[in-house]
């Protein structure tokens, strides 16, 4: 295995400088350490002489996708380490035309999978990757990896699925009942691009302020629908929950049922099939006769 | 909602199901599009058609204009039933409007019976203008069976 | 007095019996979504909660108790030319047990807002009369604790009614108001003789110098350093819902015909919607005037107005922000950005 992480990291910061210097980036979006062992926290690198502080190790847990998007009107380029997860959500900002493609710098790194730095396990979300090589990208540091996800991503759903519907909605009514509506899954979420979000329209009544239980499921089967099956199973929802909801239950079901009506589909692999609520075909499953 | 009641609200379970009044009888929105159902439901009504005073149309442009939302919305304000119809597919005024509805509605109907909502509740149908009888039989249908199943106590604002 | 720990359950029961009695526990008790990590607050008490005090800090702070996320003000009803107005009123009885000085502290900083200062929030007023609170030393701390930084000590919790400190097998209690003698009367029946113990020496991963924070903010208003950090913001709201001492609230209302209420929730001022005004004027429009905001408040505002930090160094926000955007940090930056201009 030539990608041990202590080399990509010192690749990818002799890369950066270079393409700082050069001028390819106007800044580089990658992580840096934080104050904990184990911490990371996104980085924007704009400096060559900063460029020690670019870090990759196996705690590099955000998803960096969504950072060029709040800068989209840039003169130069914006220059982005990319993983699996992270292309995926670029592919799918440029299918949506959210960003052209000449703002963007990819360099990719494949990844085996991200940790939890307080319990030293791999993520779930990393265990259920199925794209762990970036699937855009103007340059590689190291080689390619395995892909396939190490976990059945559909085994929690497939547990629920064997409720009853009574016991489902309990399930999620305490769920829901726990959500404190900080709105942080939406935030982080690539797929998650409106410039204006139904949750922040109380005044146009699509989403009310208050803090209840028929509020909080209004905003979480809403905005999971939103997203549906474009959702590229990054699991950050999941991750940067502050009270620890399966959120990722809900887009998972909705991906294995477009998977059985509509056919494997994997969002954000590339920037120009439709996604299945974006076409039709005349032959589609027909249960509404 | 404070942290105390939000601990406590999941322990009224779906199953207990409210007290239900003699005189009760289910409310049920139907979503219809202006070019078929809605036709169709004009002629029921023109050829002298019973079918229960249960149902609630609201006429939409076409099936695809029915937002998600809307659905969830009706629950949550207190229908006990929804029904989606439309033109039957290739029959769209606007050529493709129901194809889409097809894709998003099956989506939609399966996630919703995933987090509780039972499926008699929420049914999608296509009639077209012509089919008076099948709007009743799905009407007569859909409030049979919302009936037996009771009023809806999941996803509703108040009265939990 | 000694509260021996076998007795702490049939302690907690007795004061069940007599108000709500809110303890640390775990309300994800069926496993959360990463690892099974588990989320905190302090939640009723009732015979068997799996009270949790080992916790050094819940994942929902105590301020819940106080100014829940949301809060009815008063319902109104038009019948024909008639209108009536039912104002709520908080027949609050609650006792907040195991608060940590770090929370303590942030309790003190509502107060002065909601209290001081010409207004008094009645709804507040009656939660917080109501509110016994027991304060908890903390014999550990988590790597993101910093509470020595804003000069408090973690082993006495600032303006609380009773204050408990771990004596091995139990806790020494005494009363540090009346309130607090009144109430301990009541625990007697569970309390044996015992002195006081000393409490732990506690260590810390870091300690900040906040003494001339305030002061360096004022000079850095305009610096581009908030730029960059806001770049990495995402504006969801974690760290002000999670805060102890964030107090900002926004007010609306449910219609429904001719009744409805009036009701307030929690805001953050990382929300796009934070401080936007009728007719869609927003006075902090961008993402950077938000967070901006953030800080300045916590470190500088609050403690122009009332002498004091409204952070408290609990550090909730440094776990749990998404990004990790970092509090301590930020402090540590401000005195090089300051040294640097």
């Amino acid at each position: 295995m030539s990608n041990t992480l202590a080399s990509v990291q010192e690749t990818l910061r002799q890369r950066a400088r270079t393409l700082l210097e050069d001028g390819t980036i106007t800044y580089l979006i990658g992580w840096e350490a934080g104050r904990f062992e184990g911490q990371t926290t996104p980085l924007i690198l704009r400096k060559a002489a900063d460029v020690d502080r670019l870090i990759y190790n196996e705690f590099c847990v955000h998803i960096l996708a969504k950072y060029p998007l709040s800068d989209k009107n840039i003169e130069g380029t914006i220059g982005v380490v990319v993983r699996g997860c992270d292309s995926r959500g670029i592919n799918l900002a440029l299918k949506d035309g959210q960003i052209k493609r000449d703002k963007l710098y990819l360099i990719g790194i494949p990844c085996e999978g991200m940790k939890d730095a307080r319990t030293g396990q791999e993520l779930k979300k990393c265990l259920q990757c199925t794209h762990r090589n970036p699937v855009v990208y103007d340059e590689l540091i190291g080689d390619a990896v395995e892909d396939g996800a190490k976990v059945d991503r559909f085994a929690e759903v497939a547990q629920l699925e064997s409720l009853s519907v009574d016991e489902r909605y309990d399930y999620w009514a305490a769920i829901f009942s726990r959500c404190i509506r900080c709105k942080a899954c939406r935030d982080t979420c690539p797929s998650c691009t409106c410039r204006e979000c139904f949750t922040d329209q109380a005044a146009m009544g699509w989403q009310g302020k208050e803090t209840s239980l028929a509020e909080n499921q209004n905003y979480g089967i809403t905005r999971m629908f939103h997203i549906g099956e474009r959702c590229i199973e990054c699991g950050e929802c999941e991750r940067v929950c502050p009270v620890r909801l399966p959120l990722m239950q809900l887009n998972r079901k909705i991906i294995k049922d477009a998977y059985e009506l509509f056919g494997e589909f994997y969002a954000g692999i590339d920037d120009c099939t439709p996604h299945p609520l974006d076409h039709y075909l005349l032959d589609d499953v027909e249960e509404f006769m | 909602m404070s942290l105390e009641q939000a601990v406590e609200a999941p322990q009224k379970t779906a199953a207990e199901a409210a007290e239900v009044a003699e005189d009760w009888r289910p409310k049920i929105l139907a979503f219809t599009c202006n070019w078929c159902t809605y036709a169709g439901a004009d002629l029921a009504g023109l050829n002298r058609m019973n079918y229960p005073a249960d149902v609630r149309l609201l006429r939409l442009p076409c099936s695809g204009r029915v937002n998600p939302q809307f659905v969830l919305h009706a629950f949550q304000k207190g229908c006990d039933g929804v029904l989606v119809c439309g033109c039957h597919p290739g029959d769209c005024h606007y050529s493709t409007g129901n194809y889409f509805t097809r894709r998003r509605m099956l989506l939609y109907r399966r996630y919703l019976e995933y987090l509780g909502i039972e499926p008699e509740r929420f049914q999608i149908r296509w009639i077209s203008g012509s089919e008076a009888g099948k709007f009743r039989d799905t009407v007569v249908d859909a409030c049979e069976a919302v009936a037996k199943l009771g009023p809806n106590t999941k996803y509703r604002e108040e009265g939990r | 007095m000694i509260l021996k720990k076998e007795k702490l359950g049939s302690l907690l029961d007795m004061l069940a019996g007599t108000a709500t009695v809110l303890v640390p526990t775990a309300f994800n008790a069926e496993g959360g979504s990463e690892g099974g990590e588990k989320a905190t607050g302090f939640l009723p008490y009732q015979a068997g909660s799996a009270v949790d005090l080992g916790t050094v800090k819940t994942t929902r702070s105590p301020k819940d108790a106080l100014l829940p996320q949301t809060e009815t003000l008063y319902s109104y009803e038009q019948r024909g030319e008639d209108v009536t107005l039912t104002e709520t009123v908080n027949n609050t009885n609650q006792i907040l047990f195991g608060v940590r000085s770090c929370d303590a502290y942030s309790i003190a900083c509502l107060d002065e807002v909601f209290l001081t200062r010409t207004f008094v929030d009645t709804l507040y007023y009656e939660r917080r009369l109501g509110t016994l609170i027991v304060g908890l030393g903390c014999t550990a701390t988590e790597r993101s604790c910093f509470c020595t930084s804003f000069e408090l000590d973690p082993a006495v919790a600032p303006g609380v009614d009773i204050q408990l400190t771990d004596a091995g097998d139990g806790y020494f209690a005494e009363a540090l108001t009346t309130k607090g003698t009144e109430a301990l009367d009541a625990w007697k029946p569970f309390l044996t003789e015992g002195t006081k113990p000393t409490p732990a020496e506690l260590e810390f991963t870091f300690k900040l110098d906040t003494a001339k924070l305030g002061e360096q903010l004022k000079t850095m208003f305009e610096d581009p350093y908030w730029q960059d950090l806001s770049m990495k913001c995402l504006g969801c709201g974690t760290c002000a819902f999670v805060c102890p001492s964030c107090y900002c609230f926004d007010m609306s209302q449910n219609n429904k015909g001719s009744e409805g209420y009036r009701f307030r929730t929690w805001d953050s001022c990382t929300f796009v919607d934070y401080s936007m005004m009728a007719g869609f004027h927003n006075p902090r429009p961008t993402k950077m005037k938000r967070l901006r905001n953030r800080f300045m408040h916590k470190l500088c505002f609050y403690q122009e107005r009332y002498g004091n930090s409204l952070c408290c160094g609990c550090g909730r926000c440094i776990e749990l922000c998404p990004v990790g955007i970092d509090i301590s940090r930020v402090i540590e930056d401000v005195e090089r950005v300051v040294a640097h201009d």
